[in-house]
């Protein structure tokens, strides 16, 4: 621009500044536009605009401010300066229509000025050539065409048979072009090509329309076919690395909507908009729907997230919709950490948690929820009876075992039967698999671990590198329940990471970002793992010792490569005598923040009835902590305290957290993700048969077990025991947490109700009622002690008077407390813990 | 009422006893109490399967233990069946060695099969009737060697004591592994040791330390009392399942380094195990007289005695694994023969050994570790100078067992140079139990002698038979002549031999008919010449055979191989004739058998001249090889009460020409599936002729 013009600019700039009314002009944008520049390269790229409310001044730097700004995509009005280089629609959505600079002017009414977005197209071609991983690939998974319900089912559909989610390019490509001598793909008249035909319904497709002639995704497959429809080169087709999703968090009221923009990394650094090819799902409906747009809409209060997938990479926004602006807290004290970030939590949803439950539901809770046992008569009017004010911490230490003093930790042996039957239960320890003594080495293994309160992480290792005898090294039957490197390392990692591997073995895992590399790098650790037969034990023992093979190794299904051991997320490792030690030390490491999470997230579960990630076993970047804030946090503690469980389980049984009412407020009842209350659970089928066996005096005899061995103390996964199987004993087949059903259904509650376990129990001639009956009790004494040794508390004076009445018009004493145990027993105050 | 239902059950008792239609050696199943202190005589009831009436003699392997019958003596022989249970009466010398002892009974059905007693240094406690419970512990004083048994499913026994703050105690079991040579035993015990504070709070435990044997040892952190408590893992009990507990605060010495002494020498070992002297090291004369081979050794701890320890007894040089030949570059320089103590101190250690070899130079290369109490497991390797291994070895046969230790028998190095051995544990685990012996030596000619069976048994004016098999290595295959040592007067022994070139052989014992009931052990060996003219003399080893569930035949190398002469059996004779046969190729010949039946013995009979149980092939033949009963023209199954049968032998086309080779006829009474009383005849001597 030479020197005179640009003075006449200046001078036609301020005539129309003079002439314009001032309150239009005076204005500055009261928003922003994210991307502010917008680089396209090449034919049909495509860039999604995000316009945001600027936020507060006084709030912009926090982060809930940050995501508290509204969005106004919607609202805003698009236009391009040069609709030859670029056009944009009304979502915002640009497309590259040719080569050169120019500017997208946005506006928003109300909002003040417009502001600008300056884009700028590249390699624009009359003839583009299209890559098929990268441009035909992505359109064929947003349109839902590899999906497993239609041509990536096991036999496809209609004989055109792609791989799930495009894991394997080439198998997709050849299914394209050359299946059936090449009738999908007309490389001389495109438009005539059946995989055009066909999903535009220009011929009749049971998989409905799919794409619309003329559209972006249209034009990009006929360019491809156009071009020759050239093969995917694995070795040189861009890779995804990561994608990014803007916004990532958004906070809003119900009714609010966000528009989504999807950016992906490629592995030469290069970036590029992906939102149009991106897919949008929502992992919580009940709090937030999305488009397939990427367009977002709160619809109830809570939590939730929308999960973002592109060419196997997946990133998350998380949406929350707060119950209330404002929260109290009230009375509310923090007893450590986790009470902190608890509360900070309840103050971000404005959740008002329940108060602090009384001491016979602490009690009992704790009882049930530390060694799976009730608490006995005189434990329970002690501890009601107490003043102290520290008796709650002081209960769980004895309970735990940690005082110091051999007088007060009388509980080991319950704490360690109750949990070696979790751990029994996942490792999947059953003589059906092991046969009988290596089930009982393993469960002696876990046992003996949990007695000494042996180090999470040395317990892993112990089992991950377990070798030898079957029967004088337990862990060493790990490598029997399983013995194929794939089972082993699908159960590894679901155990100790969380991570659930098995998609990874067919095909790219939908929600994570594993692939077969992964999995058979994974799976490679166990390679060298053998048996041989042993005498040691007699010549008809049958013991076996598990080894370690000179050689052995695992090979890709697809390339036939031998897979070097790889960790998750990590490079291969250097060759080692036996391999899973240094997968061991990767697995347990306190630098493997999934090992940790995995743990802290299990004993989350177990006490506070849910995992800050559900399901428990499944930690993925897609699968965010209810407070991911407390998941990093108790991580960080375990591993600062050696992956120390008991100590563990006392940080999450003193704070306050824990000792919330069952009882819903006004306020909470609809939560139940944050613990703003105690989470109700039935209690498991094992504690609940000692604990009817407790209160009615009468032990259960379970076949091969000395009469006295209580239901935690079993080893196996075979009892024939009906009470224990319909409360969902599992049998230990899978190492999912899901295969103890936690349900309540009516076969229980009829077996409880009307069947022989519970009724034999209370008639028994040696039982609690017939021992009162000789004792001759005075009524209310009787009563007393039937509420407190089923409820562990006193029962109320209304409760007594109702019994008062009812026994005098009960034929018997033995009979009126016979019924009263057998209601006691059948309450929700004593089938559930609360 | 209750006196009838007892006539009536009794009743039925005695006739299902009585249907017992043939005569057996009785099986042992338990000894209770199962220790005997040393220094004192005590008295301890055995069970067995069979009849133990009318037993008369106990022998008792190794020194220092005899035993004797204090009842059954004077029982009728038709009363026998009724009798199994037996009271025995041990005398535990002063100077015996504590360990396991085998045992068996003579009776004038037969001698037993092996018991087993465990010589202990503390006082026998034997466990009460009721202790299944904490609130029933039998209470006892420690030290004590507490015996008892797992007698029932579901069986836990509790036993109290009291220990003081400081204290550390060793609990060792004696069970399993005491187990392996009971003979008809289906299931075995797996013992596991719990220890339990006065709270009943679990302390310690303990399930497998001598393979399925617990070992606990506790040190007490505070004073009062403790439970005890031992049950099958499986909580399945046997009554034949018992225990020896021993508790004490000595030391337990589980393994020296090291390992392997020269017999006339003083060494100084170091001690590796359990409450341990401050000072680790002890100076051992090792006797002179001590054979070669795995022994175990008094250790001279004075206040404190420990058990014997696990060494090996060799006569080569010896020298010490370096603790530098951690690589094959850095490989211990060796020349053979030359014996090798050394350790695998640490996790993933290996240690290497080099020799030079001529080419076709041929060496057995053998560790002892595990099978000797060592925590080793044992892979043997050897690489040439290119660092290529040309062969490996984990476990070895021990011809009817697996031995879980490495060994190379005649290996032949392939071309002159510098080989490299590699040895390593199995898991790639190390620690002070770690312990081996590794020898290299020349393979010379020679053989292993075993014999099939622990006893041989007839009755007065009877045959009995040994069969020997020979394991041959280095290259010899030359005649074994074979003998026996220790035949009672009166008694002949037609000692035969393993032809050249073949495995097996027999002895055949023939009792006079007036020769009283009586039993000894014999030693059996085997004598060649090599084809130096050296004189090969080999002791045979005995293996006591045990049925396996399921139906077969287990064997298990034993101490004692016992002649021994019954009373009158069911089969009082077998004759045969002609007592010499001479076969041309092609050509077979019958042998006319008549057994003389005891009265109203009916059961069926089988003859045979190869030593077969079961289904399976024959674990002894001495006919040579080509030379077959044949099956078809033979009259082998004696049913009925028949008393005369016939064997119709062949020489095969291609037999090769024999000189009277020693066989005997068997006439065999099945015990159960497998199992036989076996009857012989005197020798029959098969001659093939030339063409």
């Amino acid at each position: 621009m030479c020197a005179e013009r640009l003075s006449f600019a200046r001078l036609l700039h301020v005539a129309v500044w003079l002439v314009v009314p001032a309150p239009a002009l005076a204005a500055a944008a009261n928003f922003e536009v994210h991307p502010a520049i917008v680089k396209l390269a090449g034919n049909f790229e495509q860039a999604q605009l995000v316009v945001t409310e600027l936020a507060q001044p006084d709030s912009s730097s926090t982060v809930d401010a940050q995501a508290r700004r509204a969005d106004l995509t919607a609202q805003a009005e698009f236009s391009s300066s040069n609709t030859k280089v670029v056009t944009i629609d009304q979502r915002g959505r640009l497309l590259a229509r040719g080569n050169g600079a120019t500017t997208v002017r946005v506006s928003v009414p109300n909002r003040g000025s417009a502001a600008t977005v300056e884009v700028e197209v590249t390699g624009f071609t009359a003839q583009p050539a299209v890559n098929f991983s990268e441009r035909v690939s992505p359109i064929l998974s947003k349109a839902g065409c590899n999906a497993a319900a239609c041509h990536a089912s096991q036999h496809g559909k209609g004989g055109f048979k792609l791989s799930v989610f495009g894991y394997d390019p080439d198998e997709d490509y050849l299914a394209i072009v050359r299946d059936r001598q090449g009738r999908r793909a007309n490389l001389v008249d495109p438009a005539r090509s059946l995989v055009l035909l066909k999903p535009t319904l220009s011929i009749p497709h049971g998989g409905n329309r799919r794409l619309a002639v003329g559209s972006v995704d249209y034009e990009i497959i006929k360019a491809w076919l156009a071009s020759g429809a050239p093969r995917p080169a694995a070795a040189t087709d861009p890779k995804v690395i990561s994608i990014n999703v803007f916004p990532a968090r958004r906070i809003a009221g119900e009714g609010a909507s966000q528009q989504l923009r999807a950016e992906a990394t490629y592995a030469d650094g290069r970036k590029r908009d992906v939102t149009a090819w991106a897919k949008f799902d929502s992992m919580d409906e009940g709090v937030v729907l999305v488009t397939p747009e990427g367009r977002l809409r709160t619809v109830g209060r809570g939590q939730g997230v929308v999960m973002v997938r592109f060419e196997g990479q997946a990133q998350l926004c998380q949406v929350v919709v707060p119950f209330a602006e404002h929260v109290k807290l009230a009375g509310w004290k923090n007893n450590n950490f986790i009470d902190e970030l608890a509360s900070a939590k309840f103050r971000e949803l404005g959740i008002e948690p329940s108060p602090l439950c009384d001491d016979s539901t602490f009690l009992r809770r704790a009882f049930l929820d530390a060694i799976g046992t009730t608490p006995s008569l005189e434990e329970i009017k002690a501890f009601l009876a107490s003043s102290d004010p520290d008796k709650r911490t002081k209960l769980v230490d004895r309970l735990l075992g940690l005082t110091g003093d051999p007088a007060q930790d009388i509980y080991n042996n319950e704490y360690s039967s109750y949990w070696s039957i979790k751990w029994a239960d996942l490792i999947r320890s059953s003589s059906a698999t092991i046969g009988e003594q290596g089930m009982w080495a393993m469960h002696n293994w876990i046992k003996e671990s949990l007695r000494v309160n042996k180090p999470f992480d040395q317990f892993v290792r112990e089992l991950v590198t377990a070798r030898g005898s079957i029967y004088r090294n337990g862990p060493a039957n790990y490598f029997r329940i399983a013995s194929k490197p794939d089972e082993l390392a699908e159960a590894t990692s679901q155990l100790f990471l969380g991570v659930r591997l098995t998609c990874a073995k067919c095909h790219h895992h939908p929600f994570e970002k594993y692939g077969q590399d992964d999995y058979y790098g994974f799976a490679a650790y166990f390679s060298r793992v053998g048996t041989k037969t042993s005498q040691e034990f007699g010549i008809f023992g049958r013991e076996q010792i598990i080894l370690v093979k000179s050689s052995g190794d695992v090979r890709h299904p697809k390339s036939g490569k031998t897979m070097a051991p790889k960790p998750l997320d990590g490079d291969p490792t250097a060759e080692a005598v036996d391999p899973r030690v240094p997968l061991a030390e990767w697995l347990t490491s306190k630098q493997n923040e999934y090992f940790a999470k995995n743990l802290v997230n299990r004993y989350v579960a177990y006490l506070l009835g849910r995992g800050l990630v559900e399901p428990v076993d499944d930690l993925r970047a897609t699968n965010p902590a209810s407070n991911s804030a407390l998941l990093d946090a108790l991580a960080k503690d375990i591993v600062a305290n050696d992956f120390n469980v008991k100590r563990l389980m006392r940080t999450i049984m003193t704070s306050r957290l824990y000792q919330l009412d069952s009882q819903p407020t006004e306020s909470n009842a609809a939560d139940s993700r944050f613990y703003s209350h105690y989470l109700v659970k039935r209690l498991a089928a094992e504690p609940l048969l000692d604990a009817i066996a407790m209160v009615t005096g009468v032990p259960t005899k379970f076949k091969n077990m000395p009469l006295g061995t209580r239901a935690i103390e079993l080893p196996d996964a075979e009892y024939q025991d009906y009470f224990l199987a319909t409360f969902g004993k599992p049998r230990r087949a899978s190492v999912c947490e899901c295969e103890r059903v936690p349900d309540e259904n009516l076969s229980q509650a009829l077996h409880t109700l009307n069947g022989d376990t519970l009724a034999a129990k209370i008639a028994d001639s040696k039982g609690r009622i017939a021992g009162m009956m000789k004792r001759k009790l005075p009524a209310d004494e009787a009563v007393r002690e039937l509420y407190l040794v089923t409820l562990a508390r006193q029962p109320s004076d209304k409760e007594l008077a109702t019994c008062q009445a009812l026994l005098k018009k009960s034929p018997s004493e033995q009979v009126f407390y016979e019924d009263l145990l057998w209601s006691l027993i059948n309450s929700k105050q004593f089938l559930f813990i609360h | 009422m209750r006196r009838v239902f007892f006539f009536v059950l009794a009743t039925v008792v005695a006739q299902i006893a009585s249907a017992q239609d043939f005569i057996c050696y009785p099986m042992i199943n338990g000894c209770q109490p199962m220790a005997a202190q040393i220094g004192t005589t005590s008295e301890h009831t055995i069970d067995a399967r069979y009849g133990l009436g009318g037993a008369f003699e106990v022998l008792v392997s190794g020194a220092g233990v005899t035993g004797e019958v204090i009842d059954n003596k004077d029982k009728a022989k038709a009363d026998s069946t009724f009798y199994t249970k037996a009271k025995l009466r041990f005398a535990v010398a002063d100077d015996a060695l504590p360990g396991v002892r085998d045992f068996r009974v003579a009776t004038p059905q037969g001698a037993s099969t092996l018991g087993q007693l465990v010589i202990v240094r503390d006082r026998v406690v034997a466990e009460r009737a009721k202790n299944d419970t904490v609130a029933t512990a039998e209470v006892v004083d420690v030290p004590a060697a507490i015996c008892g048994t797992i007698e029932k499913a579901e069986d836990v026994d509790f036993y109290k004591f009291h220990a003081v703050r400081g204290m550390s105690l060793v609990f060792q079991v004696n069970s399993a592994r005491c187990e392996d040579r009971i003979h008809d035993m289906q299931t075995h015990v797996d013992p596991i040791l719990t220890l339990r504070n006065s709270q009943g709070t679990v302390v310690a435990m303990s399930d497998n330390f001598f393979r399925a044997d617990p070992l606990l040892v506790h040190k007490f952190d505070s004073d009062g009392d403790y439970f005890l408590e031992i049950r099958d893992v499986r909580y399945q009990g046997s009554p034949y399942w018992q225990y020896v507990i021993q508790v004490h605060d000595r030391p337990l010495v589980t393994n020296v380094m090291p390992m392997a002494l020269t017999p006339g020498k003083q060494r100084r070992v170091e001690m590796i195990g359990f409450n341990l002297p401050e000072k680790r090291e002890i100076e051992i004369a090792v006797p002179a007289e001590l054979a070669e081979g795995p022994r175990w050794l008094d250790l001279p701890l004075k206040n404190q005695p420990a058990d014997p320890v696990p060494v090996v007894i060799s006569r080569l040089p010896l020298v010490e694994a370096s603790g530098k030949n951690l690589s094959r570059e850095a490989a211990q320089s060796v020349t053979a023969p030359v014996g090798i103590n050394g350790r695998i101190a640490n996790d993933n250690q290996m240690h290497y050994f080099a020799f030079d070899a001529k080419k076709g130079e041929r060496f057995n290369l053998t560790v002892v570790a595990r099978s000797h109490e060592s925590a080793l497991d044992p892979v043997l390797s050897i690489y040439n100078e290119k660092g290529s291994r040309l062969v490996e070895n984990d476990d070895h046969s021990m011809h009817r067992l697996t031995n879980p230790d490495a060994k190379l028998v005649d290996w032949s190095a392939p071309a002159d140079g510098r080989y490299t051995v590699e040895l390593r544990d199995l898991q790639w685990q190390g620690g002070p139990q770690f312990v081996y012996f590794l020898s290299i030596e020349p393979s010379e000619p020679g053989f292993d002698l075993e014999i099939d069976g622990d006893k041989a048994i007839a009755g007065p004016g009877g045959s009995a038979v040994a069969f020997v098999r020979a394991y041959r290595r280095g290259g010899f295959t030359g005649e074994i002549q074979l003998s026996a040592g220790g035949i009672p007067d009166g008694v002949v022994a037609h000692c035969g031999r393993i032809l050249a070139g073949e495995s097996d052989g027999c002895i055949v014992f023939d009792v006079p008919e007036a020769m009283k009931p009586m039993a000894t052990n014999l030693r059996i060996t085997g004598t060649a010449t090599d084809a130096s003219g050296k004189t090969l003399t080999v002791v045979g080893r005995p293996w006591q055979e045990t049925y396996i569930p399921g139906g077969s035949r287990g064997l298990w190398p034993a101490e004692m191989f016992t002649f021994d002469v019954a009373g009158p059996l069911d089969i009082t004779a077998v004759s045969i004739k002609p007592t010499e046969i001479t076969l041309k190729p092609g050509e077979s010949k019958k042998v006319e058998v008549t057994i003389v039946r005891a009265k109203n013995f009916k059961k069926n009979v089988i003859l045979d001249c190869a030593y077969r149980h079961g289904t399976g092939g024959a674990s002894a033949s001495p006919l040579p090889t080509g030379v077959t009963v044949d099956d078809k023209k033979s009259k082998l199954q004696l049913t009925g009460g028949a008393t005369s049968g016939y064997l119709t032998i062949t020489a095969g086309k291609d037999a090769k020409p024999v000189d009277k080779q020693q066989v005997t006829v068997l006439a065999g009474v099945a015990i159960n599936f497998v199992m036989k009383m076996t009857y012989c005849s005197q020798p029959l001597t098969v001659t093939i002729s030339e063409k």
